[in-house]
């Protein structure tokens, strides 16, 4: 057993032995809240991290060695458990896992189910080495506020564009939320506690314009923060009561990309463009039917690459392949498709998807996390508890660079989904977005 | 042996930091886009090719001599670059192209907490070095498209090691006059290492360019750095140098790897030295190249900026990353400007009429 720590992290080695449970926990608990994360929070980090490692101790054969890590991300506090175990169930990831109480094994199950329902956020995947890492993220607790009436903002002709500091991010948040409709309002922007600390701890970028008089009033903005490992997502620009188009908005936005050009994000993509985004920047994907506040818009999405295309090599499905062919010959990418085969080699029985809501916007996100014999029953179920709980608005999303995921494109199908769009980049290699439409389920 | 984490080994800056992934050969991006011919009007090279001299030495130079190591420290090459700007050979260094001699530099004279300063919108390589050396990069906007010296010198702190000015500045082609880079060194007072990079010094057709080469003398803290790349050609080769006081290069000299510079290339940059006709042929090509698509820009009523330099950039009204895969699918590969900080323009290295009408079709056609 060691610990090391640098400014950001504390690393816990330890092996899956149960009288270390009181070791793993403390660690959890101690550093989440020296990470200030407040007690509430750093208790259910911590409730999640016990469930996860009682369970790998219940593993069946040998002991392995784990390593716990915790990351102070400013806004929050991620642990991240990283080990070795080939029967690790992460059947019980999802949303659909129920557990049987005579059952002894599915009741070792429940653990995990409890970890994932205590986090704000969790994610699993497996890398080449057969390394499993799975990390839980718990938020600290933020005041939302309410769009205030707020001065208008007079237009002027001269500003300057500065980076953030957080009395002006909190005005530029508040004025987000007053000027702008709910479906183009970041979710951070309701909480400005969480904005300061993002763009303190570098998890969000920010750009604002400043009126260049002496009033130095916050005429707009913009956001940025990583959307995956290749591409950064932008929301905005928001100007502040100046009529579209206008110089700030191209300034505002030659800023961001100017701060991720030299990189290595190759793309920049905005899901949620207001008015105000310059024309000939982007390029249109294809839209989403996005349900806000009872109704339903048709919603751009934009993207740009921030590099030359190198061209890939991708994985793709009979089943849509005339889209795949359709979406990049529209886009000129190159890319040569290799079609996912099933050629019968022998499958988990389990498939595995990971959900992420969007709770301002009804959203609910599925992503495949491994696959298995039940992959089209699985979807389905999914499909049925979120239509219980009133959520309409289901997209699903394959990673064209991970062959096993084009696996699910039948079952994705015959659960009343569609293709909508491609995001180059969006994944390991470009991400298909699947929506789900009622009407043909 | 089982797997390693072997992250931790590197310093943070080097974990941070992406290496740069060069465009695949043109046989592999001809697959890709599905092209039967490419036009490479991406990186600046001369189409003319290397002068006739260097040709030669280029087919004279006798397989077998590939076996021995090349003159460690271009002794020939450096007596006679020395000889024809009138200098000592121990005020040259010669590298592996104009970019290992900016690793030398920043090598030679920072440390850890040291900074540099440049352009935002330059030339990366000085930026990329700093950064992957660990050296904080302080970047200056440029000022109607030039270094803006006032800002630069502004940002001068004790821990300033180097000044790198692009002139002309790739990829605007703005430069610096004879005053205006003498001024610049009066306000440095010699505090710091001031490097002015010439890559397209050869290029330049404005009668007050600097002769930064005959300052070294007043200023020992001068560093002027040439290439064999564009005027001559030899950018496969792979060859470039340095000027400077004797101080300085001396100090340079303890950061510079020998045997970087292979005899070929040796041999073919000797023979380029004091071709002024293949100067005057390319730069002729570039005159009638720059015309020719000006015109043709001011009729698609495009914005252009154009200096001096084998190259220009043009304002598109579309990203310039689109307009990249769109030319490609033509046979026609520029420069996306995104990277350089200015998005959306695309900087078009000039070449003969054939190659220009092709782009300027494939232009039009993506502009529908």
């Amino acid at each position: 057993m060691t610990l090391s720590a640098n400014d950001s992290n504390v690393v816990l080695n330890i092996t899956s032995r149960m009288a270390f449970l009181p070791v793993v926990t403390s660690f959890v608990e101690q550093t989440a809240k020296a990470m200030t994360l407040g007690k509430n929070e750093a208790l259910a980090l911590t409730l999640a991290a016990e469930e996860i490692f009682t369970y790998l101790c219940r593993l069946t054969t040998s002991i392995c060695n784990l390593k716990i890590y915790c990351a102070d991300m400013g806004y929050g506090v991620r642990t991240d458990f990283v080990f070795a175990a080939a029967n690790f169930c992460l059947r019980a990831f999802n949303l659909t896992a129920t557990v049987a109480v005579d059952d002894a094994a599915s009741l070792d199950e429940m653990g995990l189910l409890i970890a994932s329902r205590s986090v704000d956020w969790f994610d699993f995947f497996e890398d080449q080495d057969h390394t499993l890492h799975l990390s839980l993220i718990k938020e600290k607790r933020y005041p939302e506020v309410k769009p205030e009436a707020v001065l208008p903002v007079l237009p002027s002709t001269q500003f300057e564009i500065v980076r953030a500091d957080s009395d002006n991010l909190k005005v530029f948040a508040s004025r987000v939320l007053r000027y702008y409709p709910e479906i183009l309002t970041p979710t951070v922007c309701r909480y400005p506690g969480k904005l300061v600390d993002m763009v303190s701890s570098g998890s969000m970028s920010a750009a604002l314009a400043l009126d260049s008089s002496k009033t130095a009033e916050v005429e707009g903005g913009i956001l940025w923060a990583p959307f995956n490992q290749h591409t950064i997502e932008c929301f905005g620009p928001f100007v502040f009561n100046h009529p579209a188009p206008n110089a700030i908005s191209e300034a505002l936005l030659d800023t961001c990309m100017g701060d991720i050009a030299h990189t290595p994000s190759v793309a920049l993509i905005n899901r949620f463009p207001t008015p105000e985004l310059p024309p000939g920047y982007f390029e249109s994907l294809g839209t989403l039917d996005i349900r806000s506040s009872g109704a339903v818009t048709t919603m751009p999405v934009y993207f740009r690459q921030l590099k030359e295309d190198p061209g890939a090599r991708v994985w793709g499905h009979v089943d849509i392949e005339a889209f795949l062919h359709r979406e990049y010959d529209r886009l000129s990418l190159p890319r040569h498709i290799t079609m996912f085969q099933d050629v019968g080699e022998m499958q988990n029985s389990d498939s595995v998807l990971s959900t992420t809501f969007d709770r301002i916007r009804g959203q609910i996100t599925l992503r495949p996390v491994c696959s298995g014999t039940d992959m089209t029953r699985n979807i389905k179920q999914h499909i049925q508890l979120l239509q219980k709980e009133s959520v309409v608005e289901i997209f699903l999303e394959i990673d064209t660079g991970i062959s096993w995921q084009l696996s699910f494109v039948p079952g994705i199908l015959q659960s009343g989904f569609v293709p909508k769009m491609l995001i180059p980049y969006g994944g390991s290699a470009d991400l298909i977005i699947f929506q789900w439409e009622s009407a043909s389920s | 042996m089982t797997a390693f984490d072997m992250h931790h080994l590197a310093p943070e800056y080097i974990r941070r930091f992406e290496a740069y992934v060069p465009s695949k050969p043109d046989d592999e991006l001809k697959k890709l886009y599905g092209c039967k011919r490419l036009y490479r009007l991406n990186n600046n090279e001369n189409p003319l090719g290397p002068p006739p001299r260097a040709r030669e030495a280029i087919r004279r130079f006798p397989p077998a001599q590939a076996a021995i190591y090349p003159s460690g420290d271009a002794f020939h090459l450096r007596c006679k670059l020395s000889e024809y700007f009138g200098l000592d050979p121990n005020q040259i260094l010669v590298g592996n192209g104009a970019n290992e001699v900016i690793a030398f530099v920043i090598k030679a004279f920072c440390e850890q907490g040291d900074n540099i300063i440049t352009a935002d919108k330059t030339f990366a390589v000085y930026e990329w070095v700093a950064e992957f050396s660990g050296i904080e990069a302080r970047l200056i906007p440029l000022r109607d498209f030039r270094f803006d010296a006032d800002a630069m010198l502004q940002r001068v702190d004790a821990r300033t090691k180097v000044m790198f000015v692009c002139n002309p500045n790739n990829p605007t082609g703005a430069c610096w006059n004879h005053d205006q880079l003498v001024n610049f060194l009066n306000r440095v007072q010699g505090r710091q290492i001031v490097v002015v990079d010439e890559a397209y010094a050869e290029f330049v057709e404005a009668a007050d360019y600097p002769d930064s080469i005959s300052l070294i003398r007043q200023y020992p803290n001068l560093v002027v750095f040439r290439t064999f790349s564009k005027m001559y050609a030899l950018a496969g080769l792979r060859i470039g140098y340095l000027i400077g006081s004797r101080e300085a290069v001396d100090i340079i000299r303890r950061a510079c790897v020998v045997y970087s510079v292979n005899g070929l290339a040796q041999e073919a940059a000797l023979a380029t030295v004091g071709d002024t006709e293949h100067i005057e042929r390319t730069r002729r090509m570039v005159r009638e190249g720059k015309l020719m698509v000006i015109q043709a820009l001011e009729r698609l009523g495009l914005n252009f900026v154009s200096g001096e330099g084998n190259f220009m950039m043009i304002k598109l009204p579309m990203n310039d990353m689109l307009a990249y895969r769109r030319l490609m699918q033509q046979g026609i590969m520029v420069r996306t400007m995104t990277g350089f900080r200015f998005p959306n323009y695309i900087r078009l290295t000039i070449a003969e009429s054939e190659a220009m009408e092709a782009f300027l079709q494939a232009l039009s056609s993506i502009l529908r």
